[in-house]
């Protein structure tokens, strides 16, 4: 046992170095092709049978500019630092008395570019105020976060060195959204940055990942391969809607009075934490498909042990364990058209690792009784999601997506169906869009569906009053029997929406 | 010398014939041949039909091997109060072309690319990825504008337009289109205004299925930049909600070897 995990170890070790002479290559490689291009005189020096590497524009065949003749004819990609983003302004208050404000968040989003024409650098920053004053005593008043919490994330940080080595290969590095999938917002192959929860109807959002990304143009196709050296866990929904997603701990027979839980997180090393992928994308006969596999790991915690700590007559006080399971993904997806129609297709199946914890149990006279229990089966399941949409000729749009599967459903017998259903309206040269029918039937077993339905309706208005400004609202009704957002039937909202773009 | 003798009234020519009857011939021809080049100049249209009008102003139009512009995108509502985008243009052939918003703020980084065979893409930044879009997106309005994708896209009016001559009028030869059979469009008809100096097309009235005029596309500053007639300005106008858009073509660069690379998702997302 020892000997393989020093061999590990060294495995580990090894690897990572291997990664960082690549990159530390990779890296030498590129600049050392910048300076070329900074300094042709000394570069036809050293390498004097370097060509300059071939343009995205080659050089003028016809002189027919309205410009000068001394102008170059190259598409300028060279970017001094641009700076932009937004102002998001959430509110949003329970229909339900007493009212209580749900969410709450300011959001200011700022995105810094820059480039040359075979680098580029891009990041977002987000600095927020999300949630409520928690003032609880007058020693609170003092910490200014419990008064106006305030926090500031980076969202997205990196560069992209184009033309890496090769002119058919990018690199991207640091930071980064790696969104894969055709589908809009359930992606089953989507599975490399973990799921950003936190708001619970912007589900799709991610979190970024720091991660090494190349991507190889040949032909046709492109080959990207992702490598994520860390395992980060997925945010939950904030604690209102977490009940959607996660199902209350119970113990037959017994009241759950006091419960605790600690996570655990996969060993911080390579080999533990790394997720690696890989993707194909082509297209043929006017359809894009993609092939994708990912090593990769569950961004959702599964509750693995229960610990019954203490029972006093039907009152029981547990600790329960989660870990996050390893998962191999294979993915699929295409994209096209239909007559017209818009049509996707986006499958996976899911191979996870076999799970076994423990449930704990304190019998008088017997001390601590100890059973295992499979908390998650080696068995694959496939989740997948077939959509399609159209505008009429009078500009209003219909999408509709089946999803077999939610992103927090685990294990083929838990899969539900979702059916999600979008009108829009755009009125007034696109200044008004009125969203009238637009939600998701939750149908998590078909045999009794009267006990297994949850139904989302969300209708709501976007108006741009100006030019980057933007005011939306509308409302979340929630209803159903059984079938998980049914447990938050009692959460219907109303929200309000400002954002400005600048 | 016998020949000479047999004729009285002239020096005696070829065939029989005098020397002045063959010069007057010869005026004559010339001047047939005179009319008909004044002819051809002056009614080219009797001379072609409105289908090699036609080609001809795709031709015209079509005759740069690629193209790069910066774009103005003027967007008057019917109260005359205007708001303005920016975009970048690049365009190779007639069936490749991709544009990029560059403002305002809330459009910036959009992309949109077209390739043959109606296959389209949208990039938006905020997703992270390119969507493909179907041809249902045709008839919708782009960006907001008067343009819908459909009048954006490059196309050659021959292929998809069957012309049928109505007039000629003010220097332009005035062309009626319908759809071919396989044609897919929004539009019932168009009526052109082709310019007989140089055959680009200056005018053209859009008209719905319920043959309504609804839309009016007008070309201005028509001006040879290099070896090649462009229009400058191109003014949409929907006539039915008393509104449209002006695109103003900047910094026209024409035949710069624009790379395939360009028409790509790879440099859509860029």
């Amino acid at each position: 046992m020892r000997l393989r995990l020093k061999k590990g170890g060294l495995l580990n070790v090894t690897g990572f170095l291997l990664l960082s002479v690549f990159l530390f290559f990779s890296l030498a490689t590129s600049l050392a092709s910048e300076e070329t291009i900074k300094d042709p005189e000394s570069a036809g020096r050293s390498v004097p049978e370097a060509a300059p590497e071939k343009s995205m524009v080659t050089e003028s065949k016809s002189q027919a500019s309205d410009e000068a003749e001394s102008q170059e004819n190259e598409v300028k990609t060279e970017k001094g630092l641009e700076w932009g983003g937004y102002l998001w302004i959430d509110h949003r208050a329970f229909t339900r008395s007493p009212q209580h404000y749900s969410f709450k968040e300011y959001r200011l989003e700022l995105r810094a570019e820059a480039s040359t024409e075979k680098t580029r650098f891009a990041s977002t920053l987000w600095v927020r105020s999300l949630g409520f004053s928690s003032v609880k005593n007058s020693a609170d008043l003092f910490v200014r976060e419990k008064i106006v919490p305030v926090e500031m994330e980076i969202r997205e940080a990196y560069f992209d060195l184009y033309g890496f080595i090769f002119p058919w290969l990018d690199l991207r590095i640091g930071r980064q959204r790696i969104a894969w999938g055709t589908a809009d917002r359930v992606n089953p192959t989507d599975n490399l940055n973990p799921d950003d929860l936190e708001d619970i109807w912007n589900f799709g959002r991610h979190l970024g990942s720091d991660a090494l990304k190349a991507t190889a143009y040949i032909g046709p196709m492109t080959l990207t391969g992702v490598f994520i050296p860390s395992f980060t866990p997925a945010s939950p929904p904030l604690p209102d809607w977490a009940e959607a997603f996660m199902p209350p701990v119970e113990i037959s027979g017994f009241n759950l009075v006091n419960w605790r839980n600690e996570i655990i997180l996969p060993e911080n090393n390579l080999k533990s934490s790394a997720i690696a992928a890989l993707k194909l994308k082509t297209h043929f006969r006017g359809y894009d498909f993609s092939l994708s596999y990912v090593r990769g790991r569950d961004d959702l915690p599964l509750l693995r042990d229960i610990l019954v700590e203490k029972v006093i007559g039907q009152e029981v006080e547990v600790l329960t364990r989660l870990v996050y399971p390893r998962l191999d993904i294979l993915g699929f997806d295409l994209a096209g058209a239909l007559g017209g129609v818009g049509l996707w297709a986006e499958g996976a199946i899911f191979f996870p690792e076999r799970v076994v914890g423990e449930t704990v149990f304190p019998v008088p006279g017997y001390g601590l009784i100890s059973q295992p229990r499979t908390a998650l089966n080696n068995q694959a399941y496939a989740r997948f999601v077939i959509g399609a949409d159209y505008t009429f000729p009078s500009g209003i749009y219909l999408h509709g997506q089946w999803a077999h599967g939610f992103l927090h459903e685990r294990g083929a017998s838990e899969l539900g169906d979702y059916f999600f259903f979008n009108l829009e309206w755009r009125l007034l040269r696109d200044k008004l869009k009125l969203i009238p029918l637009a939600g998701c039937i939750q149908i998590s077993q078909w045999s009794d569906l009267k006990n297994n339905l949850a139904l989302i309706f969300i209708p709501s208005f976007e108006f741009h009053p100006v030019a980057n400004a933007e005011i939306a609202g509308g409302v979340r009704i929630l209803d159903g029997r059984g079938a998980s957002f049914s447990r938050i039937k009692n959460c219907d909202e109303i929200f309000l929406r400002f954002k400005y773009s600048f | 010398m016998e020949r000479w003798k047999k004729t009285k009234k002239g020096l005696p020519g070829p065939w029989g014939l005098s020397w002045s009857w063959i010069f007057a011939g010869i005026i004559i021809l010339l001047l047939i041949l005179l009319l008909a080049f004044w002819a051809a100049h002056f009614f080219p249209a009797q001379l072609l039909s409105a289908d090699e009008i036609l080609k001809k102003a795709d031709e015209v139009v079509n005759a740069p091997k690629d193209r790069q512009a910066r774009i103005k995108v003027i967007i008057i509502d019917s109260q005359g109060k205007q708001e303005i985008r920016e975009m970048v243009n690049y365009q190779k052939g007639v069936d490749r072309r991709l544009v990029k918003f560059t403002s305002p703020a809330e459009h910036r980084g959009i992309g949109f690319l077209s390739l043959p065979n109606e296959v389209m893409y949208l990039y938006l930044p905020a997703y992270g990825r390119t969507r493909r879009i179907a041809s249902h997106v045709k008839n919708t309005k782009f960006a907001g504008t008067d343009f819908t994708y459909e009048d954006m896209e490059a196309v050659r009016y021959s292929e998809k337009w069957t012309g049928q001559w109505l007039k000629e009028e003010g220097g332009h030869y005035v062309i009626e289109l319908q759809p071919r059979p396989e044609t897919r469009t929004q539009y019932a008809k168009m009526v052109m205004w082709v310019r007989a100096e140089n055959f680009y097309p200056a005018r053209v009235e859009l008209y719905d299925r319920a043959n309504r005029l609804i839309k009016l596309l007008t070309l201005d500053k028509i001006e040879k930049i290099g070896q090649y007639w462009t229009s400058r300005q191109m003014t949409m106008e929907d006539l039915k909600e008393k509104r449209k858009t002006i695109l103003e073509l900047q910094e026209i660069k024409f035949d710069v070897g624009l790379s395939d690379d360009i028409f790509t998702e790879r440099f859509l997302m860029r």
